[in-house]
């Protein structure tokens, strides 16, 4: 369960504060999978960040009793001149991991980047640092997954590898999703989430959602 | 396929631990991984200043230095300058040069203020040691007076600079611009603190230009500490302490408010 009690969130900007929720109180079901649904620049992303406690709220509280992951986007969380190993190897500390060896390894293996984990991120394609990325999320345990445009990694197989490998994960997880591709939201989720007009609005069916997020 | 995962419960403390270690960790190998020659360039800053000004005031001149050589009183400016312009660039540009790390819930902007005011009092320590090192095997006489004095100095000052390297880190967060001033600001400091003269040797009627820079009273005190016969009539430990605990206080304030800015994007 999130709840958010009284969250605004603007961001001041040249031409005045530029709200993204405006006195917010909501609260988001346990057990569930939800789908966020908005038009672009509504603010889907700042929300995800929001929920994932890397953002923070001007006014209001935001609380959560989950393990919640950070956000699962295609290029962040990654110091580029650090190596992927390092930035790995960092994950672990913060999160009071113990057998670091073995997590490295296990990304390694699973984000099929090879060679290049040992070097900085700076030099990875956008595939290759989505691949890692997707990779070290795999690595933790979390009660609710957030995640913002990655599920369509990489070629062929290695989606098919990231399916197996969330399902797995989904069996004791949740998840909040944001994506463009309806299909993926259908599939994925069992409720919905509209961000519109600064206020959040809830179904309790992915498809009225959608209808009304199309409308 | 599998993953490892222990689920322990972590106390807001141990949290706190394991984040400043893994940024202590993160800033060594970004400090000294990438080039090896990281610990020569770390050395090499005080040894070339020492280096110069023996130079210009000969090597075995003892005038007006509390009766040690030339190197050894540039020595005991140098070391705590640096401590101070070192540590306070570092946590003005802290949270900048870790953005992407944030990302990570635990990971906060006190973190990386902690993790490099240890990593640059380390540094301090063991530059310090090695030239010291280095003195007593050419030949000087390094006896220091009393060295919890000087760690006494020295702590004062590390609170001072961490504290003004994190205003300075406010400071240009809300006015980009002051970067700029800040820099600009710090040039002459090397000139002022009384690297390379003592506040004894300057006539009186100038002191009012000199003695506010509580990094002079700093360094005057530490020759006091590592100095046998160095006198200094002017700097006030008080004052230094004054000064170290009113930044700390703004500093802390600060963050209080504020902290949230730093971690967002």
């Amino acid at each position: 369960m999130i709840a958010l009690q009284n969250v605004t969130k603007y961001y001041a900007t040249k031409l005045g504060k530029k709200y993204v929720l405006r006195d917010v109180t909501f609260t988001i079901p346990e057990g569930r999978d939800v789908a966020i649904l908005g038009p672009n620049g509504a603010g889907k992303s700042t929300l995800l960040r929001l929920l994932g406690g890397i953002d923070f709220p001007n006014k209001g509280r935001i609380q959560s009793n989950k393990r919640i992951s950070w956000p699962l986007a295609l290029a962040s969380g990654f110091q580029g001149s650090m190596t992927g190993r390092e930035n790995v190897e960092f994950v672990c500390r913060v999160y009071g991991r113990k057998h670091i060896s073995h997590t490295c390894q296990f990304v390694k293996d699973f984000s099929e980047i090879k060679d290049y984990f040992e070097l900085p991120i700076k030099t990875y394609s956008s595939g290759m640092k989505s691949r890692l990325a997707f990779a070290l999320s795999m690595a933790f345990d979390f009660e609710l997954y957030l995640i913002d445009e990655i599920t369509s990694v990489g070629d062929a197989s290695f989606r098919k590898k990231c399916a197996e490998s969330m399902a797995e994960k989904r069996k004791n997880a949740n998840v909040i999703m944001v994506s463009h591709d309806m299909g993926t939201l259908r599939k994925q989720c069992d409720m919905a989430i509209l961000l519109q007009n600064r206020q959040l609005h809830l179904y309790e069916n992915v498809e009225d959602g959608i209808q009304q997020y199309q409308a | 396929m599998h993953s490892v995962n222990h689920h322990v419960k972590r106390t807001p403390l141990i949290v706190m631990r394991d984040v400043t270690f893994a940024l202590f960790l993160r800033e060594i190998k970004t400090r000294f991984g990438a080039f090896r020659l990281g610990i020569f360039w770390a050395l090499a800053e005080p040894m070339a200043h020492v280096l110069i000004f023996s130079v210009i005031f000969g090597v075995r001149a003892r005038e007006g230095f509390g009766g040690v050589e030339t190197p050894i009183f540039i020595y005991t400016g140098i070391m705590p300058f640096l401590l101070f312009q070192n540590l306070f660039n570092q946590c003005k540009n802290a949270c900048k040069a870790n953005q992407g790390l944030f990302h990570y819930r635990y990971v906060k902007p006190i973190n990386t203020f902690i993790a490099r005011s240890i990593l640059e009092t380390g540094i301090f320590l063991f530059t310090s040691a090695c030239l010291l090192a280095l003195f007593f095997w050419v030949g000087y006489q390094v006896a220091i007076n009393d060295i919890l004095y000087c760690f006494m100095i020295v702590f004062l000052l590390i609170v001072l600079s961490a504290s003004l390297g994190m205003i300075g880190a406010f400071m240009v967060d809300f006015f980009p611009e002051s970067d700029k001033i800040l820099s600009i600001a710090m040039k002459p400091m090397m000139f002022i603190s009384g690297i390379f003269f003592t506040l004894d040797m300057i006539p009186p009627q100038y002191h009012v230009y000199l003695i506010w820079n509580p990094v002079l009273h700093a360094v005057e005190l530490f020759r006091t500490g590592f100095i046998q016969y160095f006198e200094t009539a002017h700097a006030s430990l008080f004052y230094l302490f004054v000064c170290s605990l009113t930044s700390l206080f703004i500093a802390l304030r600060l963050y209080r408010s504020h902290w949230t800015r730093m971690v967002a994007t």
